[in-house]
């Protein structure tokens, strides 16, 4: 189901966090960006998260949506 | 036709603190350089112009004697005569153009209206030292990469999105950039842009 921000912060961290999941994926994707690092960095931030399964980090909506 | 790109070097980082040190270190030496050349002068005597002064710097004490025996007013006799004649006193100059090549040939020093200064090239080149730059499409690509990602967590944290607890896990995490207690931002990690090999590899140590 499609994230709907519900106030002006959720919005500016969903768009950060969009960004910020692009920029590290397409870093993991061209090998300039070590995998198990950004693992461990989406793990530890409020704006994105990481599962073993996941294909890549991804926008962290449950910790967002508590903004 | 040809499809391969020309590879250009990006500036990764100039160490401007540094070039303010080496420059300083050349003002000083140039300074002293200066202080020789006046005492060379007073011994000497006479107008000396800039292709004097730096035969002189270069040649050092043996230059300046070369220079005052042309002036000896009786060239049959010898220095110690023409010189307690002339009042000259030879420990001063002798002590001022001690090291006065190698301080001279230090730095790419220039004589101009008389005084020793750093040329333009000189001073350009310093500037350029101090310069370090990708060697590589690679180091281009994550330099690139590394100034997306600042630029992003700047945001995220200057929206108090990343706290500073978390400055260090990203820091470990994200390789590519670091946080700068200087500057208080995230900056592109330049000392592990500059391991990158040509493959994008990088040393497996710097994990």
């Amino acid at each position: 189901m499609d994230f709907i921000p519900e106030n002006q912060k959720q919005e500016e961290a969903f768009e950060l966090a969009s960004q910020l999941c692009n920029v590290l994926n397409e870093g993991v994707q061209k090998k300039l960006l070590d995998q198990v690092g950004v693992h461990n960095f989406a793990t530890n931030s409020k704006l994105i998260n990481a599962t073993v399964s996941s294909k890549g980090v991804y926008v962290d909506t449950n910790g967002i949506s508590k903004l | 036709m040809t499809t391969d790109k020309e590879f250009k070097p990006q500036l990764l980082y100039k160490d401007e603190s540094r070039i303010k040190e080496i420059l300083k270190q050349s003002d000083d030496t140039s300074e002293k350089l200066n202080q020789a050349l006046d005492v060379a002068t007073n011994f000497i005597g006479g107008d000396l112009n800039d292709e004097d002064k730096e035969n002189i710097l270069l040649g050092g004490f043996d230059k300046a004697m070369e220079m005052i025996r042309a002036k000896y007013q009786f060239p049959d006799a010898d220095d110690d005569f023409n010189l307690k004649s002339m009042g000259k006193d030879t420990e001063p100059v002798k002590k001022a153009l001690m090291s006065s090549k190698s301080l001279y040939r230090g730095f790419e020093y220039g004589t101009l209206n008389g005084k020793v200064t750093l040329s333009g090239n000189g001073k350009k080149n310093i500037e350029e030292g101090e310069c370090t730059y990708t060697k590589n499409e690679a180091q281009n690509a994550a330099f690139d990469l590394a100034k997306r990602i600042c630029k992003n967590l700047n945001e995220a944290m200057s929206s108090n999105f990343i706290s500073a607890s978390e400055q260090t896990p990203i820091a470990q995490g994200v390789k590519l950039a670091k946080y700068s207690n200087k500057t208080k931002n995230y900056v592109p990690n330049v000392s592990f842009l500059k391991d990158i090999d040509p493959f994008g590899g990088i040393r497996s140590s710097r994990y």
